[in-house]
């Protein structure tokens, strides 16, 4: 879908990219100040490659240096939620999500204002100043204006960096509600593996060498599914903590423990979220860290979430082990070396993961950002 | 009030609006191509420009009668439209526009730096061609710079003298309020008539100021702000 074969040179620093994507959400991972900006920037047409190709298979070329053409950047139809936001500081909330509506072919629009609104929850939202809304607001925003002018492409350059933990929980929990209810292909890039693990189909690895004469020469060097290439992605980020997010719905709170019970296919999650109003839909997010596993038959537990699943999948990195585990949804939960060789741990194994409800994080979209 | 008052104070008024009309489109033009544009010979240009500013301006006045009189290209193509600039009104117009296009090229320029250039990106990511976006975003972000702007360079021209009594030749009903106040004050006796126009010099001159400072202001007010985290 999306191809990519250009080269970029800015003073030192040169980009080589040759990528070829057909996920719904292509994610592109490297350090910072290792060109994924860049990338982009390329992609819109804000920085002109010195060679190559950009387009996207069978509907555009936006550039191609041998047929000499290089689309100006009004014309790619490219939607991009920029790492600033830059929403428009002398339009509203409506105006600004409305600006490139406006600008949009009509026979072209597929999105409509009312449904964006509904999606990122800002219809009450929508006369106010663009200065005094919170961080996620602007960010969502930000991602309303650019989906509002139907793209054939959403690019998003690190859109939760800046964000503490609780907007982050947000702002990843309306990408995958985008990801789910509309068909725009997207290509995320981050630093951070763990949100890209999170909304990415496949990720794109972005590598730098710098050379004796201090010339930089960044390259993708793989694309493969987020786990395939989580021990090339340690080499080159910090992987910090892996996380499953799983989308579910609120059935029913204990007013005593203020717990609420989360079902989403078959698996029931103990969680204790700030909005317990039965029938939400939420989103709770599992840290691969929180999370014990027990062979054989646990004993009694304080532990609510004890999950009877099979192990999938193995993925080293470092000291780590990353275990991928059935319990009706895939979730990752990260061992040891030692500990997974002590419990014999194997594919196909049945297990219990353990999980306390105050280790899970849970999103209620639509209620009030904290 | 005398007639010759009067007519200081209008050919002054008439002088200082002449002036932004005709600088107000080149000047920010200019602004704009400063402050987004780099190529060769641009700081050639930006000196050129920024030249009234430094030297005298009765050099300046000098130099514009060698551009407009008779016997020059651009007179005698002028003359032969019938259009008289040396000893004329016009001419003065011309010489307080001069003198005031820097001022307000400095002060739209500065306005222009200060928006980030990004959100013009971002604007052209949304479908919006470079001039589309040059007045829907970064116009309606510099408008009161520019009206700030505005105001200065109507101001510099209502305080013009040197450019002024050399294109005029400070002959009666030629004189603006400076010319005026100079010929009053060399003439014995006439030191009331002086001191009212100093008066009104002052008084238009506060209210530019103070017109120009809220507008500044206000900008201050609407300027975009990033906004990181909760």
């Amino acid at each position: 879908m999306i191809d990519l074969d250009f080269q970029l040179q800015r003073g030192p620093f040169t980009l080589d990219v040759s990528l070829s994507s057909d996920s719904r959400v292509t994610g592109l991972i490297g350090p910072s100040g290792g060109g994924k900006t860049s990338l982009i920037m390329a992609l819109i047409g804000i920085l002109k490659p010195s060679r190559g190709s950009i387009g996207i298979r069978g509907q555009h070329e936006f550039f191609n240096s041998a047929r000499g053409v290089n689309l100006p950047i009004e014309k790619r139809r490219l939607g991009v939620v920029f790492q600033e936001n830059l929403l428009f500081p002398h339009l509203n909330v409506k105006e600004n999500l409305l600006f490139g509506y406006k600008r949009t072919d009509p026979a072209l629009r597929r999105l409509q204002p009312e449904e964006i609104f509904e999606l990122l929850d800002l219809g009450t939202q929508l006369d106010r100043g663009v200065g005094n809304l919170s961080g996620g607001e602007q960010r969502r925003v930000a991602i309303g204006r650019a989906l509002l002018t139907s793209p054939c492409l959403l690019l998003l350059d690190e859109p939760l960096t800046g964000l503490d933990v609780n907007l982050r929980d947000r702002i990843l929990a309306y990408l995958l509600r985008l990801k789910k209810e509309l068909s725009i292909p997207m290509i995320y890039a981050s630093h951070s593996f763990n949100d890209i693990s999170t909304v990415a189909d496949s990720v794109a690895l972005l590598t730098v060498e710098t050379n004796e004469h201090n010339r930089k020469h960044s390259r993708v060097s793989r694309l493969g599914h987020p786990l395939d290439i989580l021990s090339e992605a340690a080499k080159v980020v910090s992987i910090g903590s892996i996380e499953t997010v799983i989308e579910g719905e609120i059935v029913s709170t204990n007013p005593l423990t203020g717990h609420s019970v989360v079902h989403s296919e078959g698996l029931e999650m103990y969680v204790s979220p700030d909005n317990k109003t039965p029938g939400s839909r939420c989103y709770v997010t599992i840290r691969a860290d929180d999370i014990i596993i027990s062979v054989g038959e646990p004993p009694k537990l304080s532990s609510l979430n004890v999950w009877a699943g099979t192990i999938k999948a193995f993925e080293n990195f470092q000291n780590t082990v990353v275990v991928t585990i059935d319990v009706g949804h895939r979730i990752r939960a990260a061992l040891t070396e030692e500990s997974v060789r002590e419990l014999g741990l194997a594919e196909g194994m049945k297990v219990h993961a353990i999980v306390k409800a105050k280790s899970l994080r849970t999103v209620v979209l639509g209620s009030k950002e904290s | 009030m005398h007639d010759s008052e009067i007519s200081a104070i209008t050919l002054s008024l008439l002088m200082g609006f002449c002036s932004v009309a005709l600088n107000l489109v080149p000047g920010v033009a200019t602004a704009w191509i400063f402050s987004r544009c780099t190529f060769r010979g641009k700081a050639l240009l930006e000196t050129f420009v920024f030249l009234p500013l430094v030297i005298p301006p009765v050099v300046t006045g000098y130099f514009l009668i060698r551009i407009f009189n008779q016997q020059s290209l651009v007179g005698a193509i002028l003359n032969r439209l019938d259009v008289q600039v040396v000893f004329t009104w016009t001419g003065m117009a011309v010489a307080g526009a001069v003198m005031s296009f820097a001022l307000l090229v400095r002060t739209v320029r500065g306005v222009l730096d200060e928006i980030n250039p990004r959100l013009e990106q971002a604007a052209r990511s949304l479908g919006y061609s470079p001039l589309r976006t040059f007045f829907k975003v970064t116009l309606p972000l510099a408008w009161p710079g520019i009206v700030a702007g505005s105001v200065l360079c109507f101001a510099r021209t209502l305080g013009e003298f040197g450019a002024t009594v050399m294109i005029s030749a400070g002959t009666a009903g030629n004189r603006t309020i400076p010319l005026e106040i100079f010929h009053h004050y060399q003439t014995p006796g006439h030191e009331t008539e002086m001191m009212r126009l100093v008066v009104v010099s002052i008084a238009i001159s506060s209210a530019a100021l103070v017109v120009s400072e809220m507008l500044i202001a206000r900008l201050g007010a609407t300027r975009y702000r990033p906004h990181h985290g909760g």
